[in-house]
């Protein structure tokens, strides 16, 4: 009798492969699924020893117990690290390009032509000190510079707003993906406890991970239990069925991201929020004058580049004189948002453009050739202003390389974990066949002891 | 591609995915060269470059400037010779006629007559004087709201003779491109129509004494006028060349802000062919990979 148990439990295993194999292919596209494998053992004879008889068959057949996920736990840290590096890096990179296109540079819309094109008209009016038609060319051009450096500050407080909308996003996100992952943990605790399979809750809790660890620099520790405890920094995120939430205000012109109601600062130092943050509070911070300069925003080397020309040009001014010979005033000055406006006096007047360097010969131009000379001087503002596009260019292209290289680093690593817990539809067809082939025989068998017992019986009539 | 991990159909697929994705992105690049026909769009293309490019930039500005400015005062320095010029030429007759005067043998009448023609003279000397470029006499100076060089009676409206108007035409080297009248004409009292008029009177009274002195003082206000004429000659020349020079220079500028901005045509066409063809390869190769698995095979 015991021949039929044995058949019978080879069916009930090879079954379970079966299913298994199909459950594989049926998820072959499956973001973050990974492939599970029927775990069979054979079965042993029964090793307790009765009164007068002992055990002299073989096994008792196989038994299917469990079913395993199989991936590598070293190659997902590594996803999960090189994918937050990566998103931190890109959301740099993308930061420092879009800078770049605020600065229109180098082009006929940047500022550096606005500023020739004023050096210039200021030369047609040393040409011609005395003729409206060159002054009023002129309050034109200085209009024209001090709009493109308007906008160019304009712009670049604008991509400061949008990287802080960007931020609020993805804080909104973490906490998010940090509430789904602990339900989805204490799911997996409960399945774990009852004895069910947690394969596949496992399966979308991971993607949830991997998910957070491109927003944030997360560190994952598996426990026992099947659920996954998420650090930030030195902090849990997540801790079994218990999530933590993120808070952020704005302090001054930097970003405060607190745990929850504490006054405890969140470490983020990688991720997409990493990048944008240090966006936020680094290269696009602007300092409210006259505090100190940070030579790492891109909006303060705006703005000293902006109060250099402006220093150089009302010096030079305001050491002559107007067309109707009185003291020249400053042709540029900042209003009240730090912005580079057209003293409004001369913007009305052309008359007090200054050209003359005395008030008794008013058709002299030794001033406007001064000021006009500022264009090709060494100490121009022209230069400190070229030195700024040049730094932006050196590190918009560094960023750019490096987001690039580590982008290559996370494709072969994902490739690397798709290539380890991903399916191979090769491998599951083979796997079919021998569990096809092992359920037949098994059949056969059953079949084989049928027979023997048929042939026993047929003694007996 | 790294032997030692297991490939699945997922990870073949994104690999390739990957591989068209940068194919793609290198034909985009090539594409966007080629119809902007600029290799730096952003300061990052080429950070060097960038910089060059906009060096560039600012020294063509600013030599076009050196070349109108230049042109500016060669149009000054044309009007002075010019006016120079012609009050050389008035000046002889005067220097003829005086001498005509001293040889004596005139008679009342004839006096009277020659010593017209010399006020005649005066009168468009003083009118040559007064040339204009663009509406500001050349001979004036930058003396404030001067409408004439030399009014009717012959006295200047400048100021003093260190009046001086500079063109920038290269760095560094402003030309001075006016003249002021006393350079020119001599300083009152011993300026040229103060002599004429005096000259005027002697003919007309027959002082031959008088008029001998005069002829010297002539021939000297005259020589100092040549020497002014020449000197505006050399300046004119001076313009003549830094102009030809910032024209050579902003030649040299453009080449060399085409060679740091603008595409090599046949290197981008080319290149961009290259890539196509590549990512032909690549999608059909794609197209391959894909295909088969046991599937196809177990019947």
């Amino acid at each position: 009798m015991y021949g039929l148990r044995i058949g019978f439990s080879g069916l009930l295993s090879q079954r379970q492969g079966l299913d298994t194999t199909g459950h594989n292919i049926a998820n072959a596209n499956t973001e973050g699924y990974t492939r599970q494998r029927t775990v069979i053992q054979s079965q042993g004879a029964p090793t307790v020893p009765a009164l007068w008889s002992k055990w002299t068959g073989p096994g008792a057949g196989s038994r299917a117990i469990d079913v395993e996920r199989l991936r590598s736990g070293f190659l997902e840290a590594r996803g999960q690290a090189e994918t937050g590096r990566y998103n931190q890096l890109k959301a740099t990179a993308g930061g420092l390009n879009r800078v770049e296109l605020a600065f229109a540079e180098p082009g006929e819309n940047g500022i550096q032509n606005a500023m020739n094109e004023f050096f210039s008209a200021y030369d047609d009016v040393a040409n011609r000190p005395t003729e409206p038609a060159a002054r009023i060319a002129l309050q034109q051009r200085a209009e024209a510079v001090a709009q493109s450096f308007r906008s160019t500050k304009g712009q670049m407080e604008e991509l400061r707003v949008g990287v802080g909308e960007q931020i609020n996003a993805r804080i909104g996100e973490v906490n998010a993906y940090a509430t789904q992952i602990a339900n989805l943990n204490d799911a997996i605790q409960k399945a774990t406890i009852s004895n069910l399979s947690p394969n596949d809750l496992q399966d979308e809790r991971d993607v949830l991970v991997y998910k957070l660890s491109a927003l944030i620099d997360v560190k994952t520790v598996y426990e026992a239990d099947g659920s996954a405890s998420v650090y930030v920094g030195s902090s849990s995120i997540v801790q079994g069925p218990q999530a933590q939430q993120l808070s952020y205000s704005i302090v001054g012109d930097q970003y405060d991201i607190e745990w929850g109601t504490t006054n405890v600062d969140v470490e983020i130092s990688g991720g997409e929020l990493g990048g944008l943050r240090e966006m936020f509070d680094v290269q696009l911070r602007a300092t409210v004058p006259p505090g100190p300069y940070d030579t790492r925003s891109w909006q303060d080397q705006l703005r000293v580049a902006a109060e250099d020309f402006v220093t150089q040009v009302n010096t030079l001014a305001t050491s002559g004189f107007d067309l109707n010979g009185v003291a020249g005033v400053n042709l540029f000055q900042f209003n009240g948002t730090n912005d580079m406006i057209v003293n409004p006096a001369v913007a009305a007047d052309p008359d007090l453009i200054v050209a003359a360097d005395n008030n008794t010969n008013l058709a002299n131009n030794e001033v406007a050739r001064a000021i006009a000379n500022l264009s090709s001087s060494s100490t121009g503002p022209a230069i400190s202003y070229r030195a700024i596009i040049s730094k932006l260019g050196i590190d918009a292209q560094t960023a750019n390389q490096r987001a690039s290289v580590q982008e290559n680093i996370k494709n072969q690593i994902d490739s690397a974990r798709q290539g380890e817990a991903g399916i191979n539809i090769d491998e599951e067809m083979t796997n079919m066949l021998s569990y096809q082939r092992a359920y037949d025989a098994s059949a056969k068998f059953i079949n084989a002891v049928d027979e023997a017992l048929q042939t026993l019986m047929s003694l007996v009539r | 591609m790294v032997a030692p991990f297991r490939i699945t159909q997922s990870r073949i697929a994104t690999q390739t995915f990957n591989n068209l994705q940068s194919n793609l992105e290198r034909m985009s690049r090539l594409q966007g060269q080629l119809s902007s026909g600029k290799q730096i769009q952003v300061p990052s293309d080429s950070p060097a470059g960038a910089a060059d490019s906009m060096r560039f930039r600012g020294d063509i500005r600013r030599n076009d400037q050196y070349i109108r400015n230049a042109e500016d005062g060669m149009g000054w320095l044309g009007v002075i010779d010019q006016s120079m010029q012609s009050m050389l030429t008035s000046t002889q007759r005067v220097r003829d006629l005086l001498v005509q005067g001293i040889n004596g043998s005139n008679d009342a009448t004839s006096r009277a007559a020659l010593a017209g023609e010399v006020g005649t003279i005066r009168a468009s000397v003083i009118q040559q004087s007064n040339a204009e470029y663009l509406g500001r006499p050349v001979l004036v100076g930058t003396v404030t709201g001067a409408t004439e060089s030399y009014n009717a009676a012959g006295v200047y409206q400048g100021g003093g003779a260190a009046d001086v108007i500079n063109r920038t035409v290269g760095v560094g080297t402003p030309v001075r491109i006016n003249l002021t009248g006393p350079e020119a004409l001599g300083t009152s009292p011993n300026d040229l129509f103060t002599l004429l008029t005096t000259i005027q009177a002697n003919i007309a009274s027959g002082n031959t004494t008088n008029m001998s002195n005069n002829l010297a003082q002539l021939d000297t206000i005259r020589t100092q006028m040549q020497s002014a004429l020449s000197d505006v000659g050399s300046r004119f020349n001076r313009l003549e060349a830094m102009k030809t020079r910032a024209e050579d220079a902003n030649l040299n500028l453009r080449k060399g802000l085409s060679e740091v901005e603008d595409i090599d045509l046949s290197k981008t066409i080319t290149d961009l062919q290259l890539q196509e063809v590549a990512y032909k390869a690549s999608l059909s190769a794609t197209a391959r990979v894909l295909q088969p698995s046991l599937v196809e095979f177990l019947r």
